[in-house]
């Protein structure tokens, strides 16, 4: 799948946060999903960083994490949120706005 | 912060907001953020845990249930062996003192009297002397008779219950000094020997603690045969006493002589009550079904 419209060239390396609650269920199956969904659909140009809310219970105030599991996509910009364990992968490219336009 | 600005974070915040709850609706959120907690959301688990310790726990009240019910059965049981077994000791202790000790002071009181009539035989003992004997011997003698059939009251089961209470109350009368009235609205029915003796040693039981405790002057023995029960009524116009009806389920409280005569009348099927408040006497009563 390509990535249109996103305002990332080829290359531009997406960064994308999990916020994740240590062991809980649906945070095991959203990282889960993620992996899935980036080696499948942004081979390559995706960097994963996965927060236990658990150890960086600051980092999830200061970025206003109020329900896990929560990803963000970083950049590029805009900053975009999701909730829930992303098993929908079309609905969370969509979101992350990584959809076909 | 212009005004748009605001209004355009304001609409961010909304959509974010709705995010979370579209998230929880769907059952997809772990954990909630707090201020200074994290929550965990567990809604589902903690409904299936009560479910299932909620089947745990009727399970263990189930098998509780029977488990007492069993004791229950145990002990009745092992109640009604004590009752026949004492009922038995009766029967034997009566029959001998009847038959054994009974005749042995008959004979000597016959040896006594003879003795004074001229048939040879020279005791030295003084014609007043020898009636005095045999009329201490025959004094024991009727003791032993009124013993004997406290112990085992042979008219119950030659004539039937009422002519056997009112044989008791009699005997009770002479030795209580309490005026007893007796009433009883069947004469000829036969009832079941079990119930019976049991509705007997009711009545002997409660007139005992009406002699022991109650400080009474007058008792009302009544029998009266209902639809489809016995009922024995045994009042007296005595002190009464506090009983609280409340303690009578409780098997391990009450005074001993009602937990004897309620376990008598449960035996063999019926129940007992007791009413009595300070001052206004006392009132047994025994009800047997048919």
């Amino acid at each position: 799948m390509s990535i249109p419209g996103t305002g990332a060239t080829k290359n531009e390396t997406i960064v994308l946060q999990l916020f994740v609650a240590g062991e809980e269920s649906h945070s095991k199956i959203a990282v889960n999903n993620l992996r899935e969904i980036c080696d499948s659909h942004l081979k390559d140009r995706c960097r994963i960083e996965i927060v236990d809310v658990y150890e960086s219970f600051d980092i999830a105030l200061e970025n206003n994490i109020f329900l896990t599991p929560a990803l963000i996509k970083v950049s590029p910009g805009p900053r975009i949120t999701v909730f829930g364990n992303l098993s929908d992968t079309s609905e969370v490219l969509t979101a992350l706005q990584f959809g076909d336009s | 912060m212009g005004e748009k600005a605001a209004y355009e974070e304001l609409e961010a915040r909304l959509g974010e907001a709705e995010k979370i709850i579209k998230a929880l609706r769907s059952g997809q959120g772990d954990a909630i953020i707090g201020d200074k907690n994290i929550y965990l959301v567990r809604l589902k688990q903690m409904e299936e845990a009560l479910q299932k310790s909620r089947e745990e726990l009727e399970i263990r009240v189930q098998e509780r249930t029977e488990q007492l019910s069993q004791e229950i059965d145990q002990r009745r049981s092992l109640s009604k062996r004590l009752v026949e077994t004492v009922e038995g000791d009766r029967r034997e202790m009566a029959m001998y003192l009847h038959d054994e000790i009974g005749q042995m002071l008959t004979t000597l009181r016959m040896e006594l009297e003879w003795s004074g009539n001229g048939t040879g035989e020279p005791n030295g003992l003084s014609n007043e002397k020898r009636e005095r004997a045999s009329a201490r011997i025959l004094e024991i003698l009727n003791k032993v008779k009124d013993v004997s059939r406290s112990l085992r009251p042979g008219l119950l089961d030659t004539l039937g219950l009422a002519p056997a209470i009112r044989s008791m109350v009699e005997g009770f009368k002479e030795v209580s000094g309490l005026r007893v009235h007796t009433h009883c609205n069947w004469l000829d029915e036969t009832i079941d020997p079990e119930k019976s003796l049991a509705l007997y040693r009711i009545a002997q039981e409660a007139l005992t603690n009406v002699a022991k405790h109650a400080e009474a002057t007058e008792v009302f023995v009544t029998l009266i045969r209902k639809n489809s029960s016995f009922q024995l009524s045994v009042e007296d116009n005595g002190n009464g006493f506090n009983y609280d009806e409340l303690e009578k389920d409780n098997s391990d409280k009450g005074p001993l002589g009602i937990r004897i005569m309620r376990e008598r009348a449960v035996l063999v099927g019926g129940d007992l009550t007791v009413e009595s408040k300070i001052g206004k006497g006392t009132n047994v009563v025994a009800e047997i079904p048919v």
